[in-house]
């Protein structure tokens, strides 16, 4: 296990060297490995019965803790990379929530987020109500869903979304606290 | 439900009102609204929602957890949490109050993580090494354990608040941050002596009381929580052990942690307390934080400050010195940090005292030496706690030479300690250590670097077979403890060394279960110590010796030997008069065994109470005692005394140490023969079949516990009518003791008592007689006529020959009963 854990990190590691050099498919193989390192601590992470909810953002930053290598880098574009990285959160999670949606296993327990980012209320939310309605906020405030997501899937503080966005901090917080609130009462429409 | 179209019409209202306030945001939303109240009702929800998130977003940190169940009330070892005092990413902290005993104020942290029972074990052990950890600026750990899978750490109280939060209230002036930085920079250095490394240093981590007085804590244990991490997924739980904003690089990207670690988070919690902003305070995730560590120049400390909105002239006063510390602290590299946090400690002081730091000297030669410098390795000291007892035992076993030459070994001692935490074998660097790993290179790496020095190299042997004792890993012991002992004997160590030594081995053998061997090492080394000052040495080569007697059925010389113990113990000083519990309790069981039960009875009651002055009552230790006691009473026919003290213990046992614990299940075994004695057969069945079973299912069913379990059991059987089933199972165990035990052993005579009991109750009197007649031959053989067992044979055989009216023999047998 250590040895494959090893293999896989200077796998990493060489993407990372290769992107930064400019390599654009390195990048490809590099979300493609992320993705998956995302969605196999998230599966693992809900068959831990104790685990009933899933923080994205911890769980990003396990995922990163693996990429050792990470510190040799020159990093050409960090925003855009932390961008990448919710993007493929999101994706993992909702894939994972589906495919259980779809074979109702452990009993059909939908995938279920908790983020300090969403509020104080520590209410579980399912990751597909969350996919789904970002989607729609897109739809009229397309800049406050993207700040939502970073936030919320990638752990972006509001200076780290101003950058990946190349909008100002003012914007960021400003669409960020719209954002929020309209998600949070969606999500609590019902509860 | 509003259709789409609305919903987007909703938002765009609530967006525009955001701008709003009071009076002028109700008339915007009344008039955009118009007659749809419904509509309004929506919009100002949105509002109200906004109002109350935006006042916190500011502190949005992704370090939250789901609230912690509240667990006030539940007890911890001796303790029971009294208030919920904080969260953290480690876990939750709890105040606690001693339960019983001295009044003691803990805090106690229950660490978020699930534990193996495999684990468990070495996490206590590695953890309670920590508690040798002594400084007035470190929170001292007071006990650890597992409750339910999960770790639970008992440290000081520490009524204080984070040193950051302290400094600004108090407006503290820059020479006092710094004097108390300086302070903290000689606890983590104390600790480093020890091997042992915080890994975690950040303002809450340190606690300043009223009166300015600046406490570390949480020393240690991420370090020792780690050591128990499954190896096949190091980075599983990394997320938990350290804080971004304070994390050094190598930290968060999963490399060795060393001293060098500390160092910078000194340097962190320095930068912190004298700018106002902690290092890459731009950062809120882990993620980010780790991507700016790894690649973003630190502002000067002095700059951090003016952008924190520091007064310009109390920010020039950072610039200079504290910078060229600061930045020297918090370098990327670890080599190219301070050395220990005894040089950072060292500049802090040079600051203070207003002469040239070395940060700076440092920085123009430093420039050119750049690439030459040797690129030092750090060894992988996570877990690293190895032989906190190091320097105290080194200097007590070095007393009996001069005083010089005892230095000159101590300090070639931490030399070798030292390089083997910075010169170590890279490769060996990619996870964590634990203390185990450690003592095994260091045990390899002597011979290479302390051949020349054979008697440095003895004393460090020592240390290692010493901690591996303390760890339960006897086998390495025994392995360092030879080479030990091969040195002092051809290099002419003294003879305090040798016969320490001698009893380390013979102590190492011991828990092998290598009782024959152990015999003639520990004589060997009260022969050697004896003429020596040495008296607690001494005193524990001689308690060992007598353990060893009584346990090879050896009572009357393990009787003498006691004594002697006792006896030099009675002369020595508070310390050594305290640990006359040990003997006192030999004595009490040893005599118990010779059917000497009411001296034996007076030696239990004595160590109870010597324990009981000096222990708290919860305490394992005098909970055993107590067990031995009510024992004594059951044997001088005091059962209903004891059975009260049983149930006591059985109770305090249940909450410390837990219901399926081998003391505990002891403690019901001796109270189901205790309600045997007192003729309450139905109790004494139901208690003697469970204690059985869990007996059984903890120690195997040839346990001799499992065996008395169930021969308690089938005689409760026979007394309460069913003696047919009570026979099978003392056939049984009769059989089993037969296969174990040396022919005539007092456990085979005891079962054949119980035995004959059982076919009088059947009338089978021919039967029953020979069993008997046998059974107390052997036994009187074997232990006298006083002893319980012995005398219940006699007993029987009075009811036996009463039973069938041959009145002269009940009575030849009835003149051999005691009173």
């Amino acid at each position: 296990m250590t040895d494959s854990a090893d293999s896989q990190t200077s796998i990493v590691a060489g993407l990372l060297q290769r992107w930064s050099q400019g390599e654009k498919e390195a990048l490809d193989q590099l979300l493609t490995h992320l993705y998956r390192d995302v969605h196999a601590i998230a599966v693992r992470e809900l068959r831990n019965e104790r685990q009933l909810t899933i923080r994205p953002t911890a769980l990003v930053n396990e995922a990163y803790m693996r990429l050792a290598g990470l510190t040799q880098m020159q990093w050409q574009d960090r925003a855009h990379f932390l961008s990448m990285a919710a993007r493929v959160t999101r994706q993992a999670l909702v894939d994972e929530a589906r495919q259980r949606r779809a074979s109702k296993r452990d009993g059909g327990s939908p995938v279920t987020l908790s983020d300090e980012n969403l509020g104080s209320n520590e209410a579980p939310y399912d990751a597909l109500d969350v996919d789904g309605l970002l989607r729609e906020l897109e739809t009229f405030d397309k800049v406050a869903a993207e700040v939502v997501s970073l936030r919320i899937f990638g752990g972006l503080s509001i200076e780290e979304a101003a950058e990946a966005l190349e909008v100002s901090v003012a914007t960021v917080n400003r669409r960020w606290a719209t954002g929020k609130a309209w998600l949070t009462r969606e999500l609590t429409r019902n509860a | 439900m509003s259709s789409g179209a609305d919903r987007a019409h909703i938002y765009r209202i609530f967006d525009e009102a955001l701008d709003l306030e009071g009076a002028v945001r109700a008339a915007f939303v009344h008039e955009r609204c118009g007659a749809n109240p419904a509509l309004a009702r929506e919009v100002m929800e949105l509002l109200d929602i906004a109002a109350s998130e935006l006042k916190d977003t500011a502190a949005l940190l992704p370090s939250g957890r789901p609230a912690a169940r509240d667990l006030t009330g539940r007890e911890y070892g001796q303790f029971r949490l009294a208030s919920l005092i904080g969260e953290g990413g480690m876990g939750v902290v709890y105040r606690a109050e001693r339960v019983g005993g001295v009044p003691q104020t803990v805090a106690i942290k229950l660490l978020r993580t699930e534990i193996t029972d495999a684990t468990a074990a070495r996490f206590v052990r590695e953890a309670r090494l920590l508690a040798r950890l002594e400084h007035p600026a470190i929170a001292r750990l007071i006990d650890v354990g597992v409750k339910d899978g999960e770790p639970w750490i008992a440290m000081e109280f520490v009524d204080g608040r984070p040193i950051d939060e302290y400094c600004e209230r108090r407006n503290l002036d820059l020479r006092s941050r710094v004097k108390l930085l300086a302070l903290l920079a000689d606890a983590a250095a104390t600790a480093h002596r020890m091997l042992v490394v915080h890994r975690d240093i950040k303002p809450t981590n340190v606690l300043v009381t009223d009166d300015g007085r600046p406490k570390l804590i949480d020393f240690g244990i991420a370090a020792a929580l780690s050591s128990t991490s499954d190896a096949r997924e190091p980075t599983a739980d990394i997320r938990q052990l350290f804080t971004p904003h304070y994390a050094a690089p190598e930290q968060v990207a999963g490399e060795p942690v060393t001293v060098a670690t500390d160092v910078f988070g000194l340097g962190a919690l320095a930068y912190r307390v004298l700018s106002g902003r902690a290092p890459f305070s731009r950062s809120t995730s882990a993620l980010g934080y780790l991507l700016a560590v790894s690649k973003e120049q630190i502002a000067p400390p002095s700059r951090a400050a003016l952008e924190a909105g520091m007064d310009p002239a109390k920010a020039r006063r950072l610039r200079g010195e504290l910078d060229a510390i600061l930045l020297k602290a918090l370098e990327r590299r670890p080599a190219q940090r301070y050395a220990s946090a005894q040089d950072l400690r060292a500049d802090l002081h040079r600051y203070l005292d207003g002469v040239p730091v070395s940060a700076r000297r440092h920085t123009a030669a430093y420039r050119a030496a750049r690439f030459a410098r040797r690129h030092v390795v750090g060894f992988s000291v996570a877990a690293v706690v190895l032989l906190a007892a190091g320097a105290g035992t080194i200097m007590y076993a070095l007393q009996a030479r001069s005083v010089a030459q005892a230095r000159d070994m101590a300090a070639r001692r931490d030399e070798f300690l030292e390089s083997l935490l910075k010169s170590a074998d890279p490769r060996s660097g990619r996870h964590e250590t634990s203390v185990a790993q450690l003592l095994d290179s260091a045990t390899q790496e002597l011979d290479r670097k302390l051949s020349g020095e054979p008697l440095v190299e003895a004393s460090m042997l020592s240390l290692i077979a010493q901690t591996n004792v303390g760890l339960g890993r006897y086998q390495e012991g025994l392995m360092a403890n030879e080479r030990e002992l091969k040195i002092l004997r051809e290099h002419h160590g003294s003879a305090l060394e040798i016969g320490q030594a001698l009893s380390t081995r013979a102590e190492l053998l011991r828990e092998e279960g290598r009782w024959g061997e152990a015999e003639p090492v520990v004589r060997e080394a009260v022969s050697v110590l004896s003429p020596l000052h040495a008296p607690r040495d001494l005193c524990g080569a001689l308690y060992l010796l007598a353990v060893v007697l009584a346990h090879t059925e050896h009572e009357k010389d393990a009787e003498t030997t006691y004594h002697a113990v006792l006896d030099l113990e009675e002369h020595g000083d508070a310390d050594l008069k305290r640990q006359r519990i040990y003997p006192l309790h030999g004595l009490a069981v040893t005599l118990a065994d010779l059917g000497r039960y009411q001296e034996g009875a007076a030696y239990a009651k004595a160590a109870l109470g010597l324990a009981q002055a000096n222990w708290p009552a919860d305490n394992p230790e005098v909970l055993a005692l107590e067990t031995t006691y009510a024992g004594a009473l059951v044997n001088t026919q005091r059962a209903a005394q004891a059975e009260p003290l049983f149930r006591q213990v059985i109770a305090a046992e249940t909450r410390v140490l837990g219901a399926g614990h081998k003391d505990t299940l002891l403690a019901q075994l001796l109270l189901s023969d205790d309600l045997l004695e007192l003729n309450r057969d139905a109790e004494a069945m139901t208690l003697a079949l469970s204690t059985a079973q869990q007996l059984e299912a903890l120690l195997g069913h040839d346990n001799m516990y499992t065996l008395t379990a169930w021969n308690n059991y089938a005689t409760a059987l026979c007394s309460g009518g069913r003696e047919q089933d009570g026979l099978a199972v003392l056939a049984r165990v009769l059989e089993a003791r037969r296969r174990l035990l040396a022919p005539g052993d007092r456990y085979i005579h005891a079962t054949q008592v119980s035995m004959g009991v059982c076919l009088m109750g059947l009338h089978r009197y021919p039967e029953a007689e020979a069993v008997l007649k046998a059974a107390a031959s052997g036994l009187e053989a074997a232990r006298g006529s006083a002893y319980r067992r012995t005398q219940q044979a006699y007993r029987a055989l009075r009811d036996l020959y009463t039973a069938t009216g041959r009145a002269e023999e009940a009575a030849r047998w009835a003149a051999k009963i005691g009173s």
